[in-house]
């Protein structure tokens, strides 16, 4: 047991966060030097003072820039996921708070290095000197002191460094809550595509199955209806294959580039049918080809969520695609305007503008509208 | 002579379907509709035996047309739900609504011939076990059924229902007479307040008379 404790810090893992100090260390050095070197011109300096106390703080204030930059936080974070073994995400743009926990991060580091690298570079070689000059039983149990200090101080400092890194490198709990909603709202994308391709392609197959099932019913006594089913499945595996390739093509196109994905025509239609199962009466005037933007399909879905929540009566969704894709949702309004229905409006518009597009939404008569207007490619 | 009209928003799946029943002698396709709006003057005009309905319609689901089906009409035809997928909620809220049976679209032809028969006459349950995941996986129990009893021999013959046994195959279990078990599934039936085996089933999971 004991002999374990002792032996705890010679592990591999031990040597790897050693190199990550003395990274420390060795990032420490420039700082020194100029340190040094500004020390020592102010000391010998006395006719030129003010400008040497000048080119101090100008040089204080340049030296004060890394631990802030965004590709420093980065970079001690490759060096935290290779020598500390942290899982750390992958870094993104950090955010003010995150970029001062960053910079604390680095001050430690920095901090940390330079006691490994004194006791390194001064402390140990010093034991060994003392022991070679005529060794006494005083200078050889503090050589052994000394160096049995450094490896556990370099372990212990290591393992530190190992429980810091994701408190000061991790990302802050908005971020996190960000990457959590970037994934969710993939998943969401995934699940849309995974149920339209199990709607069109199994109601295919059904349709296909039950044709074929019939003809070999009714072969004999009926040639022709077995004639007109072999057509009707021909035709259905090809329109099938379309929409496999469509649907495979946007999964591959995902893994290339997260956006959000078109949605088919059956999918809007299962939109409208989920919202009249949730009891609100839609009325629907669709001029869309196969296929919808995604940006619009969840305009569509959104705007038909906040003309149920705050307005009365039917929804009238109108969607034109000529030069522009128009997408009109139409509600009667409910007696007062009400300022939460502007709130959800925000993000909306912004995702519009985002498209390159415009929103509107306002009274009209007696009617609450929403249009909006995106460009089409 | 069982008469059926098949109800369903595809035309091949409604072209499949007749050819199918169409071929058997003792089985006729007196008509089609496209939408669960047009099922009640349709059952109106032509007096099917069998409807055979599908779930999902752009108008008026396969659901609600049964509910309205039960609510018009005083001697409503039998409704076999036709699906695309097993595990479907709506296929439980269509057994709810009063069907008195599920298929699936992907059966073999001769499948299909037999549930239509089959629920034609009755006499036994269809599909069982299905029935019973579906009740079992949607139905929330222990919905308390005030002031219904069921006798032990009843709770017998109920559990036997569940199983899928005719009333000829409950009276070997039972030794009994085929008339006495038709008694009991008489008594069960009118203590429920349902009209068919189905119906008791689903009814019984939910009301815990019988736990999964």
């Amino acid at each position: 047991m004991i002999r374990r404790a002792l032996l705890a810090p010679m592990r591999a893992s031990t040597y790897r966060r050693a190199v990550f100090l003395l990274l420390g260390t060795v990032i420490l050095l420039p700082y020194l030097l100029l340190a040094g070197l500004i020390g020592q011109s102010l000391l010998t300096t006395t006719d030129n003072r003010a400008a040497m106390l000048g080119i101090a703080a100008v040089v204080a204030v340049v030296g004060l820039v890394p631990p802030f930059l965004s590709g420093t936080r980065e970079l001690e974070i490759a060096a935290a996921r290779a020598l500390l073994r942290v899982d750390l995400p992958a870094p993104g743009p950090p955010a003010l708070e995150t970029r001062l926990r960053a910079a604390l991060w680095f001050a430690v580091h920095l901090t940390v290095g330079a006691v490994i690298g004194t006791a390194l570079v001064a402390a140990v070689p010093f034991a060994f000197v003392g022991l070679s000059d005529r060794p006494t039983a005083a200078s050889l149990g503090v050589a052994l002191l000394i160096l049995l200090g450094t490896v556990y101080a370099t372990a212990g400092l290591g393992a530190l460094a190992a429980t810091m890194a994701p408190v000061l490198l991790g990302p802050s709990p908005a971020e996190r809550m960000a990457a959590v909603e970037a994934r969710e709202r993939r998943l969401a994308e995934r699940n849309r595509l995974a149920r339209e391709l199990h709607d069109s392609v199994g109601h295919a197959l059904t349709a296909t199955t039950l044709q074929a099932g019939a003809a070999r019913a009714v072969f004999d006594q009926d040639p022709e209806f077995a004639r007109r089913a072999l057509a009707a499945i021909e035709e259905l595996g090809r329109s099938s294959m379309d929409d496999l390739d469509r649907v495979l093509g946007l999964l591959r196109a995902e893994n290339e580039r997260p956006s959000v994905l078109p949605a088919s025509r059956a999918g809007l239609q299962r939109l409208l049918d989920d919202m009249r199962a949730g009891g609100i009466e839609v009325h629907a005037d669709l001029d869309v080809g196969e296929t919808l933007p995604g940006e619009a399909f969840r305009l569509v879905q959104e705007s038909l969520t906040n003309a149920a929540k705050h307005g009365t009566g039917s929804v009238r969704l109108t969607i034109t695609a000529a030069e522009e894709l128009v997408i009109e949702v139409r509600n009667p309004a409910a007696g007062r305007a009400n300022r939460s229905r502007g709130r959800g409006l925000t993000g909306m518009r912004e995702r519009v503008r985002l498209a390159g597009g415009t929103l509107e939404a306002g009274r009209d008569g007696d009617d609450w509208l929403v249009r909006a207007r995106l460009p089409r490619d | 002579m069982t008469k059926v009209l098949i109800v369903d928003d595809d035309a091949l799946i409604r072209a499949g379907l007749r050819a199918i029943l169409d071929a058997e002698p003792d089985l006729t396709v007196v008509g089609e509709a496209g939408d669960g709006a047009e099922v009640v003057p349709a059952v109106v005009e032509l007096r099917p035996d069998v409807v055979l309905m599908d779930v999902r319609m752009p108008r008026v689901d396969g659901i609600q047309a049964t509910r309205l089906l039960h609510e018009r009409l005083d001697a409503p035809p039998r409704v076999l739900v036709v699906t695309t997928f097993e595990n479907d909620e709506h296929v439980y809220d269509a057994l709810r609504a009063g069907a008195g049976g599920f298929l699936l679209k992907r059966s073999r032809p001769a499948q299909i011939v037999e549930a239509v028969r089959v629920v034609a006459q009755g006499e036994s349950l269809l599909f069982p076990a299905a029935v019973r995941r579906l009740a079992a996986a949607y139905g929330e129990p222990k919905e308390q059924l005030p002031g219904v009893r069921l006798t032990d021999r009843e709770g017998e013959v109920l559990a036997l229902m569940a199983d899928g046994l005719s009333n000829a195959e409950i009276a070997a279990r039972l030794v009994l007479g085929v008339e006495t078990v038709k008694t009991h599934v008489g008594n069960v039936l009118a203590k429920l307040g349902v009209r068919d085996r189905t119906q008791a089933v689903v009814v019984a999971y939910r009301s815990g008379f019988i736990s999964s």
